[in-house]
């Protein structure tokens, strides 16, 4: 199909087709305001115009994932879930367990623009739990390489053909950390919620969270393992420090971390706070094999809407959202990756935001090889991840081995899972 | 602690003290007596918010959380934490009142300045501390390295996080103990240390043991009683710089009732948590007043 | 211990204001040095204007401001209208249930607030009050603190006065409006204070009740500035910072002379 049609495609789809007589509000909640703040009222300005049927309202947005997941409980004590929640995709456990989210699968099927606008499929997956569609992506990160071109150049190195493979990094961060203090190797920021990095860790060597019947641990695994090894040697060889995650990504913007291992949610952010002190430089996350999946994870909209009429225009904002344009403006404000592959492909709307900075294109390269940010099963799914959490700050920290590790989260984490 | 009482003899015309305390109790009963009971109940259910009806389950949360050594963990945490700072605020702020109390010139400078602490967001606060004890570029490691001093990552040194938050809380309080102690000290008749000068009580503690003491125990007793409720609900400072690490460093109580209620959406549990801490929290002013009474200062 | 009185004053006051003063030092910097810049880093008007310009415009700060000083002085407000009668009625009457009320104010002084949170929101949501000012207001009304301190004033005001304030023949209300109300002014003054500190600073409570900007209270404005994911802005949280303490630093201002008086009746 040609690119215009393809937009004169999901233009139409903005087009009102019946003129409604009562207007209809749709309530709208997400988080981290310094992050989303612009994109989201850009969005929701360019909705109005499109759709001035249906109000959309946004919420006092709340300033972590958690508070809005929280916000969502609340209200269904009170019967007043906002119509649309962005939220991590790993936090969707605790809404569909209690039958809060509303499957969006009917209104996906009779949706003929939903096709057109090139969701890639990868992508959607992260909103799929139990066999329904429960969110789409709004703003999707996968974890990438940041480098400091200078400081990889004085420890010998080329920055130009980053390592690929685990054992190149870490011989790359053992050499950057040889030139001596302050000069650090690298950083993986574990500390990030919800899991992700272990995630990234884990699923890159094709390891496992949950088991098949979704009642065990996965990771009890020589994948599993290789995780925590990775971790502990990023210490011991890579010369990372037990910090917090704050202070790493200082210590990384002040010029004395090699190669920080993060969100690329965090691509805006670190040229603004590294500015002239040095050259940024992006490479794709270290795997063992090319085909390696990675983990991808960030905002998803879920609908929460209790009634038909506002059912049907929370999907219309979703759709205009998650689309094209609404992609658009996402990533020209923050920089994630966006999930529509026409919105990428349009010189008009990002094919040209990817031509400029070869930093924004590191992400988008990984893209093809997306799995889900999950979550556990269960009403201890988010303590779960605080198990997970704890055993990855005691092996960074040097407490425990990445064997005992392994085996004391396993255990925790059994016993946390529903039977 | 229910008010059952001031529901008493209808049939006279009530007192006037009812009528002029009524209201006090009985918001009391609506905002805290109520929703107290409704937080021990919750205890004994499997309720999650935004989940179903709940059920009965006993005493399986306080089983399990007694079990648990993250839980376990933070009483002992909030006990060292409140050691510290009850102490050291209380110390720091009597000392700086007695300072101030002689001081003729720039009384009003201080005052406002040694009560700033108290007054600035605490939340954003500790982003400054968090910058300020910055493992390589905070001003307090460049410092002690200057000196030739050994410097710490204070924060995720297992040894130095809960002393280091410690010390935010005492600067956060000293302030607040300091305006207690001024009042208390302003009112020492000036009489009462003329005449211990001419009993020839000369040196500084005789007299302020024998004159001064004596005459600010009881605000004493009502700052260590603040303090310590202060102290035993820290949460600002644990949330935002250490998440109670490092491993249980700094997980203290309030921060696990969060925690299990916000964080991991396990009502029951942080309502089985609330109990605890109240019980724990009671006990302790309980004592301190009986203590106080035993003194001679309430 | 008199010579050594302003040095030791000056060093605790240098102590206590270290932290203030990084956290404006930190609001005169550009974005981009900020971490890692030597110690004393020129300031710079340009980071100046951006970082204040970026704490008042990134969210409605002057707006949260106004809604700050509209919930602390309701909440003062009505603080006041049920400790002052209640403290007198403990400390001079004589009222079936009054050690228990005693007992409830001592227990409410020791019983965290963040505790009862998530009853209060259950009980304010089935009032359908969520998102409004009287949910801001409300659990805050009766406070032990206050009862407390008029507890301990009104005890030490002789029954002299009350006696011939009766006998002129006073109600029980123009009594205490007309003849103690007056007195009391410096013990109110040090419980504004503190009150006004507590509820402006406040960031549990909203959070939990607040859904839409027009609620929001000061904290609100200035912590969106820092993001786990994304990096905090640093010089924006502080000029937030600084820009929300002023009102409070006025406040203390004005009623600090009332403040230490007041607090005089506590024993």
């Amino acid at each position: 199909m040609h690119r215009r049609s393809i937009l004169m495609g999901s233009a139409a789809l903005a087009v009102p087709t019946i003129a409604r007589a009562a207007n209809v509000e749709v309530t709208v909640l997400y988080s981290q305001p310094g992050l989303y703040k612009e994109a989201h009222e850009t969005i929701v300005r360019e909705f109005a115009k499109r759709e001035p049927s249906i109000t959309v309202r946004l919420l006092a947005p709340t300033r972590a994932y958690e508070e809005a997941a929280s916000a969502v409980l609340r209200g269904a004590v009170t019967n007043s879930i906002p119509d649309v929640v962005y939220n991590g995709t790993n936090l969707l456990h605790l809404f569909v367990d209690r039958r809060l989210a509303v499957p969006l699968d009917p209104y996906i099927a009779a949706d003929e623009g939903f096709a057109r606008d090139g969701y890639i499929p990868a992508m959607l997956s992260t909103g799929h739990l139990g066999g329904h569609q429960y969110a789409v992506p709004f703003a999707l990160s996968t974890p990438i390489t940041f480098y400091n071109e200078q400081l990889v150049r004085r420890a010998g190195l080329d920055p130009d053909a980053p390592p690929a493979d685990w054992p190149g990094m870490l011989d790359w961060a053992q050499r950057i950390t040889a030139l001596g203090a302050p000069a650090k190797g690298i950083d993986i920021k574990w500390q990030t919620t919800g899991n992700y990095l272990f995630q990234a860790l884990l699923f890159s060597h094709g390891g496992k969270l949950l088991s098949e019947d979704g009642k065990r641990v996965g990771f009890d695994s020589p994948e599993g393992l290789r995780s925590f090894q990775l971790l502990r040697e990023m210490v011991t060889r890579g010369g990372m420090a037990d910090a917090t995650a704050e202070q790493a990504m200082q210590d990384f913007i002040a010029g004395n971390i090699g190669m920080h291992l993060t969100s690329s949610a965090n691509l805006n952010t670190l040229m603004a706070q590294i500015g002239e002190r040095y050259t940024l430089r992006t490479a794709p996350f270290p795997v063992p094999n090319p085909d390696a999946r990675i983990v991808s994870g960030g905002a998803a909209a879920t609908l929460f809407s209790r009634t038909e009429d506002k059912r049907q225009a929370a999907y219309k904002y979703i759709r205009f959202a998650t689309g094209p344009i609404g992609q658009t403006i996402m990533v020209n404000h923050i920089g994630y990756l966006p999930c529509s592959r026409v919105a990428i492909e349009t010189p008009e709307l990002l094919g040209n935001y990817y031509a400029r900075d070869r930093n924004t294109r590191t992400s988008l390269s990984q893209l093809p090889r997306a799995t889900g940010w999950l979550g556990f099963p269960g009403p201890n799914s988010l303590k779960a991840i605080d198990a997970v959490y704890a055993a990855m700050e005691a092996t960074v920290a040097g407490r425990s081995t990445p064997e005992q590790a392994l085996a004391r989260s396993v255990e925790q984490v059994n016993a946390l899972l529903p039977r | 602690m229910s008010d059952l009482a001031l529901a008493a003899p209808l049939s006279r015309p009530l007192p006037k003290g009812i009528l002029l305390a009524g209201p006090a109790a009985l918001l009391m009963l609506l905002l805290q007596i109520g929703p107290l009971v409704l937080v021990v109940c919750a205890a004994f259910t499997d309720w999650q918010l935004g989940g179903e009806a709940p059920n009965f389950v006993g005493l399986d949360n306080f089983r399990a959380l007694i079990a648990d050594h993250d839980f376990q963990a933070s009483v002992l945490v909030t006990a060292r934490y409140t050691l510290m700072v009850v102490p050291g605020a209380l110390l720091l702020g009597l000392g700086l009142a007695m300072l101030l109390q002689g001081a003729r010139r720039g009384r009003t400078v201080y005052q406002t300045i040694f009560f700033l602490p108290y007054i600035a967001t605490l939340a954003a606060m500790s982003i400054a501390w968090q910058m300020l004890l910055h493992p390589s570029f905070g001003p307090v490691n460049q410092g002690l390295a200057a000196l030739g001093l050994p410097v710490a990552n204070w924060l995720r040194d297992e040894n130095t996080a809960l002393p280091v938050l410690a010390l935010i809380g005492i600067w956060h309080e000293t302030g607040f103990a300091m305006v207690f102690f001024l009042a208390a000290l302003t009112s020492v008749p000036t009489e009462l240390h003329d005449a211990a000068r001419i009993d020839g009580l000369g040196g500084g503690w005789d007299r302020f043991w024998l004159v001064t003491a004596p005459h600010i125990a009881p605000i004493a007793l009502f700052v260590l009683v603040v303090l310590t409720a202060h102290a035993v609900m820290v949460f600002d400072t644990v949330a935002l710089l250490t998440q109670g690490g490092p491993g249980n460093a700094t997980r203290v109580l309030l921060f696990v009732i969060y925690q299990e209620g916000f964080s991991f959406f396990r009502t029951n549990v942080a309502a089985t948590a609330t109990v605890f801490f109240l019980a724990i929290t009671l006990t302790l002013g309980m004592l301190q007043l009986r203590l106080g009474r035993r003194g001679g200062a309430a | 211990m008199s010579r050594w009185r302003h040095p030791l004053l000056i060093l605790a006051a240098a102590l206590m204001l270290l932290p203030i003063l990084w956290a404006a030092l930190v609001s005169t910097r550009p974005q981009d040095a900020i971490i890692g810049a030597r110690l004393l880093t020129m300031p710079s008007l340009d980071a100046i204007a951006a970082n204040y310009g970026r704490a008042v415009t990134a969210s409605p700060l002057f707006g949260f401001i106004g809604n700050g000083i509209a919930v602390c002085s309701l909440i003062l407000f009505f603080q006041v209208l049920i400790m002052v009668p209640a403290g007198y009625a403990l400390a001079k009457l004589r009222f079936p249930g009054r050690e228990t009320l005693w007992g409830g104010v001592l227990l409410g002084l020791m019983v965290p607030a963040p505790v009862l949170a998530m009853p209060l929101f259950v009980m304010v949501a089935m009032l359908g009050l969520m998102d409004s000012l009287p949910a801001l207001v409300l659990p805050w009304v009766v406070s032990s603190l206050g009862i407390f301190l008029m507890r301990q004033f009104f005890r030490r005001v002789p029954d002299e006065i009350i006696e011939a304030a009766r006998l002129d023949g006073l109600s029980e209300l123009e009594l205490l409006v007309r003849v103690l109300l007056p007195l009391a002014r410096p013990t109110l003054g040090a419980f504004a204070i503190i009150s006004l500190v507590a509820h402006w600073n406040e960031l549990y409570w909203p959070s939990i009740v607040v859904t839409s900007a027009e609620r929001a209270t000061p904290p609100f404005g200035v912590m969106l500035f820092q993001t786990q994911e994304a990096g905090t802005e640093y010089g924006a949280l502080m000029a937030g910072a600084l820009i929300i303490a002023l009102p409070l630093v006025a406040a203390f201002l004005l009623l600090q002379r009332r403040f230490i008086e007041g607090l005089v009746a506590m024993k």
